[in-house]
C-alpha cells in the first residue's frame, strides 16, 4: 500500500543508501510507532506515577536509553488518561528522546532548543535542568508556538522563554551565550512515515536540497551561539545525506573548532553515519554520527549528530 | 513583561492566606503579569535572559488568575503543584470518580463546609488548582477549555 503511493524518484534515491534495508524500511513504515512516554519527574516522584499507572491496568517496559521514558505494551489510549492531562507523564516517541539524552544538559546550563515546537524536547530539556538554568524554547512559526506554549504549560516548568526568533538571528542578538544547544531542525520526516504516509508522496529532492540549505544555516547560527567548550545536537527525523551529514560536513568545513563527539545512547541500535555518498566524501569524523532507521528499535527514524565546540 | 510590583505581590500573598492558608507565595519566584490577568512564575535568571532576547512569546508558567477587583485568585493546576503542601485550607480531597469529573471540567456535587467560594482539589498527592464553589455547594473547577478530558 505506502509502497504504491511512493514516488519513483524516492525509492531510486532510497536503493542508493548504502545498506539500506529498503523492504525491511517499507514494512515499518506501514507499523504504527509504539506508544510510550516519559515520566514527570518535576510533578512528583517516578515510581509514584508508574503506581498510579500500574494501578491502571497499563504494562510498560524501560527505554534504556532515555531517563524516565517507558513503551507501553499494553493497549489503551495514553492521551485520554487524567496523568497526560494533569502533566504527569509526557507522549513522546521512544527514539525522539534520544537527541536531549545526547545533549545531556545539566543543573543550571543556559540550553536553547532551536525549533522547539510542538514542545516534546523542550519539556525533555527541563526535565533534566531540574529547575535550575534557564531553557530558551525558540520556534518561528506562531502557529506551532501555540502547541509548544500548551505542552510547556502541561509539564509545568518555570525557567523557560519562549521565543519565536528566526534561529539564524541568535548569534547577533546574544553571540556565545549557551553551555548546550539542540537543533532538531525542520526535514523531510522519512523516519516517521508511519504517522504520516503523504511524506512519501510529497517527496522531493527538490525540497530537500532547499531543507539541506536552511539546516546548513541553522547549525551554523548554533554553532555560533555555544560557549567555547558547549555543545551542540543536530537531530532531524530523516534518512538523507543531504540534510543530515552533508549538513554537519558543512558545519566542520567552516568552523574549524567543531569537534564531533561520539553519543553514548544505552541499547539504542543505529548505524554509523556515512564518509561519502553518491559523488559527495565527508570528514572521517563523521562516523560518530548516529543513523537510526525504523527498523533498528521498531520506532521512529533518526539522525543525531554531537558536535564540541573545541576552545 | 510586567514584573508585580511588592505592593500587587503583598495583596496576592493576602489573598492567598486568607483562601488557602499559604503563607509567602511563590515567594521563591519572580511573578510576572501577562495578558487576562495572567500571573505567571519564572525564576530571576530566566527573566534576565528574556530580556536579551526579542519576540518573547511568554516565559515562565501561569499559575493564577489575579482579579484585583474582586480579590480573588484562582490557582492554576501547575500553580497548586507548587504550592503544593503550603495549601492548608479550603482544599477538597476528591475520589477518582470526582476527579474525571474535575478533570473534564464539569460541576463536582460535594458536600464540604467551608465556607469559603474558593477552593483547590487534590487526589492523594495531586493538586487539581481551583474551583468555584457555588450556593447549592457544587464545585466548578477552572480548568482551561484545552486541559479537559473528553466526556466518555
Amino acid at each position: 500500500m505506502i509502497e504504491s503511493s511512493m514516488r519513483e524518484e524516492l525509492k531510486n534515491y532510497l536503493l542508493k543508501i548504502p545498506n539500506l534495508k529498503l523492504d525491511l524500511l517499507i514494512e515499518y513504515w506501514s507499523k504504527p510507532i509504539p506508544e510510550s512516554f516519559r515520566v514527570n519527574t518535576l510533578k512528583l516522584p517516578e515510581e509514584y506515577i508508574l503506581d498510579r499507572l500500574r494501578r491502571r491496568g497499563l504494562i510498560f517496559k524501560k527505554i534504556p536509553w532515555a531517563r524516565y521514558g517507558y513503551i507501553l505494551e499494553s493497549e489503551s489510549e495514553l492521551s485520554l488518561t487524567i496523568e497526560h492531562m494533569l502533566g504527569l507523564i509526557y507522549i513522546q516517541g521512544p527514539v525522539s528522546m534520544a537527541p536531549v539524552e545526547a545533549l545531556d544538559p545539566k543543573p543550571g546550563e543556559m540550553v536553547l532548543d532551536m525549533c522547539a515546537a510542538p514542545g516534546s524536547k523542550s519539556t525533555q530539556i527541563l526535565q533534566l535542568l531540574q529547575g535550575r538554568g534557564v531553557l530558551v524554547a525558540n520556534d518561528p512559526v506562531i502557529d506551532r508556538c501555540k502547541a509548544l506554549s500548551s505542552n510547556l504549560q502541561r509539564f509545568g516548568g518555570y525557567n523557560v522563554v519562549l521565543t519565536t526568533l528566526d534561529g539564524r538571528a541568535f548569534p547577533k542578538l546574544v553571540g556565545e551565550f549557551f553551555d548546550k544547544i539542540l537543533v532538531d531542525a525542520p526535514c523531510s520526516s522519512l523516519g516517521i512515515v508511519s504517522k504520516d504516509w503523504s511524506v512519501v508522496k510529497n517527496w522531493s529532492i527538490h525540497n530537500v536540497i532547499r531543507l539541506s540549505r536552511l539546516q546548513t544555516q541553522l547549525i551554523r547560527a548554533a554553532f555560533d551561539s555555544l560557549k567555547p567548550g558547549g555543545t551542540l545536537v543536530y537531530s532531524t527525523c530523516t534518512l538523507t545525506v543531504e540534510e543530515n551529514e552533508n549538513v554537519v560536513d558543512n558545519l566542520l568545513r567552516s568552523r574549524r573548532n567543531a569537534c564531533v563527539e561520539e553519543a553514548r545512547l544505552d541499547g539504542l541500535r543505529y548505524e554509523k553515519g556515512f564518509t561519502e555518498f553518491d559523488n559527495m566524501r565527508f570528514n572521517d569524523e563523521l562516523s560518530k554520527t548516529l543513523r537510526i532507521y525504523p527498523y533498528h528499535n521498531s520506532a521512529e527514524g533518526f539522525y543525531i549528530a554531537k558536535i564540541r565546540k573545541c576552545e | 513583561m510586567k514584573i508585580l510590583s511588592d505592593s500587587e505581590r503583598e495583596l496576592l500573598e493576602k489573598i492567598l492566606f486568607h483562601q488557602h492558608g499559604v503563607k509567602e507565595a511563590f515567594r521563591e519566584f519572580i511573578l510576572v503579569m501577562s495578558g487576562d490577568n495572567k500571573v505567571r512564575a519564572t525564576t530571576t535568571e530566566t527573566v534576565e535572559v528574556a530580556r536579551k532576547l526579542g519576540r518573547v512569546l511568554q516565559v515562565g508558567v501561569y499559575v493564577a488568575k489575579y482579579r484585583r477587583s474582586k480579590n480573588e485568585v484562582f490557582l492554576s493546576i501547575e500553580g497548586s503543584q507548587l504550592l503544593n503542601d503550603k495549601l492548608c485550607k479550603n482544599v477538597v480531597e476528591l475520589s477518582e470518580e470526582e476527579c474525571l469529573q474535575w478533570m473534564q471540567g464539569a460541576p463536582v456535587s460535594k458536600s464540604i463546609n467551608t465556607g469559603s467560594r474558593y477552593i483547590v482539589g487534590k487526589i492523594d498527592k495531586i493538586y487539581l488548582g481551583s474551583a468555584r464553589v457555588s450556593r447549592d455547594n457544587k464545585l466548578y473547577p477552572q480548568i482551561a477549555v484545552w486541559r479537559r478530558l473528553p466526556e466518555e
